[in-house]
């Protein structure tokens, strides 16, 4: 009886000695390469991230940053990415490291040599520290509703974002372009919103991906419009069905995902909020102006189509000029160089 | 010396009292519910609420209910809620106190079976899957995917319960492990959901009354109504079954039967309930024994209050719900855990004192 | 009601509790069980009860077997008093006696039902007890609830578990004159598992004597409490008198080595 005990007791320690060793073999930082210039770029959540330009090797775990990586021609460099990142098409050749960055499969996201790691704030903070303890800096930033209460827009906190990325990529020149882009855009909008008195902003209700749920965000504010949602205590409330009744909104704006674009899905969409019991009496649904989006036009580089869609959602007179759709169009064969098939927005 | 006469009038007095304890309830049911209706974060107060209801009853008095917007919010929002909320408070009530019955256990829940994993397996399958697939049937499908895992979860139960067969020690410890598998289950579908996805699993998990539709309440009241009327016909059975199987068999109780029944009938109601609300906790639990400690054991009258018990529980707890954030809402599920802490620590600080008598 | 029982045999697993056990009772007759720990006798009342299923034999009732009675007709036949009752849920003693009319009872609690219930608590003795709560009583108050309970079914059989291993002697006395009273009063038939010979020995019109499951004597308290008999199937030697009461009354004198019992053959 005793013996069998001495033998599984040493049995054990050496098992758990030997995982500590394969341990920390696997994960003893590499060799750092020689003789490259070295930035250093702060990104969203305020860390200090060094990186060594121009970076030849990227991984992305979030679609929008592959997509504003691609926008500024440096698709090749992307040798690995989510699952989530879908466009341009041309990518979806590139190796896939994880579902989305809340989980990548660390081992295939280091064998693949990245010099980079970029992703959105999903990634938690001990997956960064064990990619960073590998040699490989991590740069965390999303052009999405980070903070929903920010009043920076969305398409300057993109810009900078653009603008960083531009440095670490060498792609300055391309960068500015894109900025540029962006900003005439958010300055054609304000400049025709700038004297309108709060009277004639329509009262916005934003629903998210599931019935009454919302987001405070001021984006509807910088399209021009106010968000019945804007003072919650919550970020994303699950609104009283009552208090949206009860404000009575001009607009309604939904946002889906929809996978293949049809017009069907936006229908659909649509027709299930006009229908909605309760919200029979509310104007917005009196009158039509429910509008259904798909949420690719608010990420990344796209924002500005996201904007106007909402600009002339809100005040149809003032944006009578103006073609939502054509520029979204315009936007993807300018900076992708393809072209953009589907519907993004109905009606 | 008590004559036969002064004990039979001694316990037809007892009975009296309780009948009268239930009718009270009732009445506060009734306060309760117009309490309810008056409150909201929209602006309809009890005025506008009656004027709303008595128009849509005596059409031919012709009130004035206000306009579109107002009675939208009463009969659209509030009262659909509030009928569901008592139906739903009841149904999960009744289901506890019959299966806490049955399988003579006070600690029991209507989940017992492990149905709120399994039907929160099945609300999580529809909503990771159907992101776009289903399109404007999703509702319904997860609806009819959470009812059916939790009738597969039950049957489970009663196929690992009969190979030693079927008593309530058997039935609890394989409702455990039925629970335990669903859970599992579970949580790899939420570790690897989107972002969204995990989300929307979170809330549906947590329990909701908001999304009620007269839809949902056409379809959960005729089912628990009539699981309720069957659960209650059984109410000398379930005393009987409280003095132990060899006993009640002696009796004429075929306790086996008697099991089986009231637990299927009690797992309907509650995976009716929950399919479309989510997971609703501790009325079913709480309910039956603050019922039990006002009006006693006999489950003739302790079903009846524990129905008009868990309503009056769940409105006051939805109500809160919805009045506690301004404009938004909390899940009901969160209120009613909320409740189950101080009832509970009050149950751990009397069962002493009562042990000392 | 005739009782018969024949060939009857039970196992738990593959332990054999009772063998070919053979067994008649008659009208108004008090027949105790008797017997070692362990020899069958609260598994031959379940069996004659249907709480437990025979492996082999048959429980006739008027030629009927009691597997194809229905547990609810059969209620109203047999009461089973078991050795203790606990309730999960407190019930008052009027409600526990009650749920002896439950075999009677569709829903409604009919004035018969409280008659009867009130005049069975007058008759035991327990009236002033009727509002008090059962599991706030003492064992031997809770024992008499329960042979109301039993005794509220209007069974015409009764049987009984060890009705007063939790008495004291006054109230050992009390119970079984009872009972014993109530064969000659309702027509009853009973019979009770017990472990004291002498009061056993005292209240039955006969004893049926099991020696590891099976039948090892069956008759009178005289014929049956021998000094060869206790020796055999106890294990002990023992004197048994008459002197007191004019009733066969066992006097233990000391335990025999072990292996004699063994090696002796049921007679």
């Amino acid at each position: 009886m005793k013996k069998r005990t001495v033998v599984l007791s040493v049995a054990i320690i050496v098992l758990v000695i030997a995982a500590l060793a394969y341990a920390t073999l696997v994960y003893v930082p590499s060799e750092t390469a020689p003789e490259k210039e070295t930035i250093t770029v702060v990104d969203v959540l305020g860390v200090a991230v060094e990186v060594e330009v121009p970076v030849e090797r990227i991984i992305s775990l979030a679609s929008d940053l592959s997509e504003i990586i691609c926008a500024l021609g440096s698709e090749d460099k992307i040798v690995g990415r989510d699952a989530t990142s879908i466009f341009p098409p041309s990518i979806l050749e590139k190796p896939v490291v994880g579902e989305s960055s809340y989980n990548p499969n660390l081992e295939v996201l280091l064998e693949l040599n990245p010099d980079l790691v970029v992703s959105d704030s999903m990634l938690t903070s001990e997956t960064r520290q064990m990619i960073e303890g590998a040699g490989v800096p991590v740069f965390i930033s999303t052009t999405g509703e980070l903070d929903p209460r920010s009043t920076v827009t969305a398409i300057n906190l993109t810009g900078q974002l653009v603008t960083k990325f531009g440095l670490i990529l060498g792609e300055e020149e391309k960068a500015n372009e894109i900025v540029d882009y962006m900003e005439s855009y958010e300055d054609l909008v304000n400049e025709r919103i700038k004297n309108l008195t709060p009277s004639e902003k329509p009262l916005v209700y934003y629903e998210w991906y599931t019935p009454w749920y919302s987001c405070v965000t001021a984006s509807v504010t910088h399209s021009g419009g106010i968000n019945i949602a804007a003072n919650e205590t919550v970020s994303f409330p699950t609104l009283s069905p009552e208090y949206v009744v009860e404000k009575n909104p001009d607009v309604i704006i939904r946002m889906i995902s929809s996978s293949d674009h049809d017009v069907a899905d936006f229908q659909t969409m649509r027709e299930e909020i006009l229908n909605r019991p309760g919200l029979s009496g509310v104007k917005a649904v009196k009158e039509g102006r429910v509008y259904i989006y798909d949420y690719a036009v608010r990420t990344g580089i796209r924002i500005p189509a996201g904007l106007l869609y909402w600009a002339k959602w809100f005040h149809p007179s003032l944006f009578e000029d103006i073609d939502p759709a054509a520029i979204h169009k315009e936007l993807i064969q300018r900076f992708f160089g393809i072209e953009l098939e589907g519907v993004f927005a109905y009606p | 010396m008590t004559t036969t006469s002064e004990v039979k009038r001694l316990y037809v007095k007892g009975k009296k009292r309780k009948v009268l304890v239930i009718l009270s309830a009732l009445i506060v049911l009734l306060i309760t519910i117009v309490i309810s209706i008056s409150l909201g974060s929209g602006s309809p107060r009890f005025m506008e609420a009656a004027r709303v209801i008595l128009s849509k009853i005596f059409p031919f008095l012709e009130i004035n209910p206000g306009d579109t917007n107002t009675q939208n919010i009463i009969l659209q929002f509030r009262l659909p809620r509030i009928v569901l909320a008592i139906i739903a408070g009841a149904g999960l009530a009744v289901s506890g106190a019959s299966m806490q019955g049955v399988l003579r256990n006070p600690l029991v829940s209507p989940f017992i079976l492990g149905i709120s994993a399994a039907a929160g397996f099945g609300a999580a399958l529809v909503i990771v899957l159907g992101i776009g697939v289903f399109g404007p049937y999703t509702g319904y499908i997860k609806v009819a995917s959470a009812f059916i895992f939790s009738m597969l979860a039950m049957l489970m139960v009663y196929s690992i319960a009969r190979l030693r067969g079927i008593t309530s020690e058997t039935v609890i410890l394989a409702g455990v492990a039925v629970g335990y598998l669903f859970s599992a289950m579970l949580s790899i579908i939420q570790s690897i959901a989107s972002q969204y996805a995990a989300t929307e699993i979170v809330f549906w998990l947590l329990g909701s009354l908001t999304k009620v539709t007269w839809e949902a309440v056409l379809i959960i009241l005729p089912l628990v109504l009539v699981a309720i009327t069957l659960m209650i016909r059984h109410s000398w059975d379930m005393n009987v079954m409280g003095l132990g199987e060899e006993t009640a068999t002696s009796l004429g109780v075929n306790s086996r039967r008697v099991l089986i029944v009231c637990i299927t009938l009690g797992t309907l109601a509650t995976a009716s309930i929950i399919s479309f609300t989510g997971i609703i906790g501790f009325i079913g639990l709480v309910s039956p024994h603050i019922a039990r400690m006002i009006i006693g054991s006999d489950h003739r009258f302790l079903l009846p209050f524990s129905i008009v018990l868990g309503a009056i529980l769940l409105l006051c707890s939805d109500t809160l719900a919805r009045l506690v954030l301004m404009h938004s809402e909390l899940p009901v599920g969160i209120v009613t855990s909320l409740i189950g802490v101080p009832f509970f620590i009050y149950l751990l600080l009397s069962r002493r004192r009562l042990f000392w008598h | 009601m005739k009782l018969v029982i024949n060939g009857l045999s039970f196992s738990y697993n593959s332990i054999t509790a009772l063998k070919d056990v053979e067994l008649e009772l008659g009208f108004d007759e008090v027949l105790s069980i008797v017997g070692p720990n362990g020899s069958g006798k609260s598994t031959l009342l379940k069996c004659i009860d249907r709480i437990l299923k025979p492996s082999q034999g048959a429980v006739l009732i008027d030629g009927r077997d009691v597997a194809n009675i229905g547990l609810g007709e059969l209620a109203k036949i047999i009461g089973y008093v078991p050795q203790s009752s606990t309730s999960t849920f407190p019930f008052t003693v009027f409600d526990m006696v009650l749920m002896g009319r439950k075999p009677y009872i569709r829903w409604i609690v009919s004035e018969r039902d409280k008659e009867i219930v009130a005049e069975i608590l007058k008759f035991l003795g327990i009236s002033k007890l009727a509002a008090r709560h059962f599991n706030e009583l003492s064992g031997g108050e809770q024992q008499k609830v329960i042979v109301a309970r039993a005794l509220a079914q209007q069974p015409q059989i009764l049987l009984l578990d060890e009705p007063t291993s939790n008495l004291d002697i006054k109230h050992q006395l009390e119970v079984l004159g009872i009972i014993k009273g109530l064969t000659r009063s309702r027509h009853l038939s009973v019979i009770m598992a017990m472990h004291d010979l002498n009061l056993a020995s005292r209240f039955s019109d006969r004893m049926l004597l099991l020696k590891r499951g099976c039948v090892f004597a069956v008759g009178t308290p005289e014929s049956v409490l021998t000094e060869e008999n206790l020796e055999s199937v106890y294990g002990v030697k023992s004197h048994v008198t008459n002197s007191v009461l004019d009733i066969p009354q066992v006097t233990p004198i000391e335990p025999i080595a072990p292996g004699v019992e063994d090696s002796e053959e049921s007679k």
